[in-house]
């Protein structure tokens, strides 16, 4: 296996657990907040599910970029293609906006859902208001993926 | 105009006339009645009546969660049942029923349970206490009444039970050990009388305590041994159980009156409603006086009921003065297609009385960008067919018939966009695809920045029309339409190979800005403030790019819609059980990714909507219509 083809891969993996990482972190601080409001209320569970879900979506765009990297190298079967070390390296910078981008946002966004579901304990009614917020944090993984998968189209093969 | 008008009610009725007829506005459900403005007059007083009424409601609700329904229903079933109907004008009529006795006699039965309960605690407690003398085989008659002896128990540590031993028969006194636990020991030692003071000496070496059975001795009646104690308490507590269940097999009959109960629940419930409504009347010595709101359209048809309802009343319908203004409650009134979008307008706010509706401007924007975002014919079908299905099944009323109308569009715009732009399930239709955002993402991205484009400018020309309803003509016309020139042309400039035509028209929009932005008659303030106006272009260019988060969203719908696809390939390939696995990660996959995908767009598409495009000239802030009408927790009033 050539080297080119290995960046090329450590990008694929980069996306996929550097994104990963945000979002597991993110989740963990809205499903912790979550389970401390259900103690009192569990009839919650219904309407905390989404909040508790948002910071998710990071670890997906990564696993996205990840999965476009691998689509584009053919491991899925088929030829399997052998990029340059500087194709290769192409590839692995253009997976760096979604793996950090993700990281960082899935962090905060991880946080500011757990304020909207304590939010929730108190307003059970504004349940989408505090859905919003966490938008506004996801706004930038949004972007990273969105450069990533731009930065993927253009390297040429 | 897309806020409803709305008239002031005033009423003049006689004080004997206010519940009967604040009871008929419930049953009409139009009128919102406001606490009255006038200080002078006297306030109905908010009686005790209403506490009783809480008091009531309390009981009969737990009553209610305690009795098993009497033809129980499972899950999805009972999601969509509707509820029991009962007829409005008739609904005092089920306060005959006799709920106070039912209830008291409920709660009744409840106290006993909970006494009995208390009495079995108690037994196992003593149970607790004489298991380890069980031992002790002889009638417990016999360890009394001794003339010179002295019999105590005590509960010793293990350790210490061979030390105590040997001291102990060190003196002229008998030891005998009754049980042995792991940790504890029981001991029983009988002395004369005249050695108490040594023996207690001994035992305040160690950690013990005296067992005394003092409390049994008097209730003897024989040769009773400590296990035929245990005996008799065994008895006694599997009679109370006996006793438990009986209670609870009567408590279980009341079951039959589960349904009549929640229907004197909601009526309950309205009685106490109408009595705080009453509560806002102003009232003099023979006469009270209600004020309020009605929506104009339902004016004649109020005043109509009204005067067939009584004689004696004086309903006076007028339009709302200027100082009113901030009172006025807002309804929206959109037509019948674009009501569920009221959903999120109502979400951000209402809009303040006199304010733009913008659901119907928000609405084709909203269901383009779902669709977008989600771009899944296969998923949209799904969502249409449930929230169809759950709309015909369980009839539901207000908000949840919104919400799930909304949901059926947005499943028709996946649908449509899932096939121009995506899949159905993971698998485009070929032939009737327009942009593949996966192979091709940037006619993809140009699109979501054109609908983005388009929505900031709409907004801009809304603010526009703000600007000139406030009567600040110059600003409107000048600026925010400098604005509406200056952005087009530069953009189709630039497009277009630069024609002259389209850069004289930037420039003249531009000068509109930088000269009329700011108010100041310094001639040089004037131009500096225009020219710092002018820097707000960045705010529209970066508004417009917030937009491309509709191919980002949408590609990661398709692209996990792949991914679950090629998964079922590989679990096809497994032998024997391939074909199950396939089809449990194909339903669970796509399931999974819809509620994600779902997720995601709606609330990405909320929020283009609430930052990018109401940014410009959305003023919330109005106070919802509230009429006073029957309300329900578990029934439903019909006419």
């Amino acid at each position: 296996m050539s080297l080119g083809l290995t960046l090329a891969i450590l990008g694929a993996a980069l996306a996929v657990f550097i994104a990963g990482i945000g979002s597991a972190i993110g989740i963990g601080l809205a499903g912790q907040a979550a389970s401390g409001v259900m103690s009192e209320d569990p009839s919650k569970f219904g309407i905390l599910i989404p909040l508790a879900a948002l910071p998710g979506t990071q670890g997906i765009y990564g696993f996205l970029s990840g999965f476009l990297v691998i689509l584009k190298l053919g491991l899925l079967g088929g030829q399997i293609i052998q990029p340059t070390v500087q194709q290769g390296l192409q590839i692995m910078f253009a997976c760096f906006p979604v793996a950090f981008a993700g990281l960082v946002s899935g962090i905060h966004q991880g946080k500011v859902c757990a304020s909207g579901i304590y939010m929730v304990a108190k307003q059970p009614k504004d349940m989408t208001k505090p859905l919003v917020m966490g938008a506004l944090v996801e706004t930038y993984a949004v972007l990273g993926l969105l450069a990533t998968v731009l930065l993927l189209n253009g390297i040429k093969l | 105009m897309a806020i409803a008008a709305v008239k002031r009610m005033e009423v003049l009725l006689p004080r004997t006339e206010l519940e009967g007829f604040v009871s008929y506005l419930q049953e009409l459900g139009i009128a919102q009645l406001d606490p009255l403005p006038y200080e002078e007059l006297e306030l109905a007083s908010s009686p005790l009546e209403l506490t009783e009424y809480e008091r009531w409601l309390g009981r009969i609700n737990h009553v209610i969660q305690n009795l098993p329904e009497t033809e129980p229903k499972k899950g999805l079933e009972k999601l969509l049942a509707p509820k029991p109907k009962y007829s409005a004008s008739l609904r005092k009529v089920l306060l005959d029923y006799g709920y106070q006795k039912v209830v008291e006699d409920y709660e009744a039965l409840e106290a006993k349970r909970a006494q009995l309960w208390q009495n079995i605690k108690q037994i196992e407690k003593e149970e607790e206490f004489l298991k380890p003398l069980l031992a002790l085989d002889a009638p417990l008659g016999h360890l009394t009444g001794f003339d010179r002896c002295q019999l105590k128990m005590a509960e010793v540590k293990r350790e210490d039970l061979e030390n105590i031993k040997e001291q102990l028969t060190e003196q002229p006194a008998a030891v005998s050990v009754i049980s042995a636990e792991k940790n504890l020991a029981y001991i029983l030692v009988i002395y004369h009388q005249s050695l108490k003071e040594e023996i207690e000496a001994i035992f305040s070496g160690f950690k013990f305590t005296y067992i005394s059975l003092e409390s049994y001795f008097s209730r003897l009646k024989g040769d009773e041994k400590v296990s035929d104690l245990l005996a008799q308490l065994e008895q006694q507590k599997s009679r109370a159980r006996e006793e438990i269940n009986e209670l609870e097999k009567q408590m279980t009959s009341f079951a039959v009156h589960r349904s009549p109960l929640m229907a004197v629940y909601d009526v309950l419930l309205n009685e106490k409603q109408k009595l705080a409504a009453a509560s806002l009347a102003g009232l003099t010595e023979k006469t009270a006086w209600l004020a309020g709101w009605v929506p104009a359209s339902e004016a004649d048809y109020l005043a109509e009921r009204v005067s067939r309802f009584s004689q004696d009343i004086y309903l006076n319908l007028r339009e709302p003065k200027p100082e009113e203004r901030d009172d006025i409650p807002v309804i929206l009134d959109n037509p019948e297609v674009i009501k569920p979008f009221e959903v999120v307008t109502t979400l951000y706010g209402l809009p303040r009385p006199g304010g733009i509706d913008p659901t119907i401007y928000l609405a084709p924007f909203f269901f383009v960008f779902v669709g977008l975002c989600l771009s899944e014919g296969g998923y949209g079908l799904v969502m249409a067919l449930l929230s169809l299905f759950y709309l015909k099944k369980a009839q539901p009323k207000g908000g949840t018939r919104l919400f799930m109308t909304l949901l059926f569009y947005l499943g028709l715009s996946n649908m449509i966009f899932g096939t121009l732009f995506g899949g159905w399930f993971g698998f485009p239709i070929k032939p009737l695809v327009l942009i593949d955002p996966i192979k091709n993402p940037i006619p993809y991205l140009i699109l979501s920045l054109a609908l983005g484009f388009i929505q900031v400018m709409l907004s801009t020309f809304l603010s526009l029309v703000k600007e000139f309803r406030r009567g600040n003509k110059v600003t409107a016309i000048a600026v925010k339409g400098g604005w509406l020139l200056l952005l087009p042309s530069l953009l189709f400039y630039f497009l277009l190979k630069q024609p002259p035509l389209l850069g004289i028209l930037a420039l003249v929009g531009a000068a509109g800005i930088v000269f009329f932005s700011s108010p100041s008659r310094n001639i040089f303030a004037r131009f500096f403030n225009g020219l710092y106006a002018l820097y707000g272009i960045t705010s529209y260019f970066s508004d417009t790019l917030s937009y491309s988060r509709l191919l980002a969203l949408g590609l990661s719908t398709g692209v996990i819609a792949m991914v679950v696809n090629s998964l079922v390939q590989i679990a096809w390939g497994f032998p024997f059980i391939g074909w199950l696995v396939a089809i449990l990660i194909f339903a669970g996959g796509h399931l999974f990714n819809l509620a994600i995908g779902l997720l995601g767009g709606f609330v990405h598409s909320m929020r283009l909507q609430f930052v990018e495009f109401f940014g410009r000239f959305y003023e919330a802030g109005g106070k919802p219509f509230k009429p006073v009408k029957l309300e329900n927790k578990y029934i439903e009033f019909i006419k």
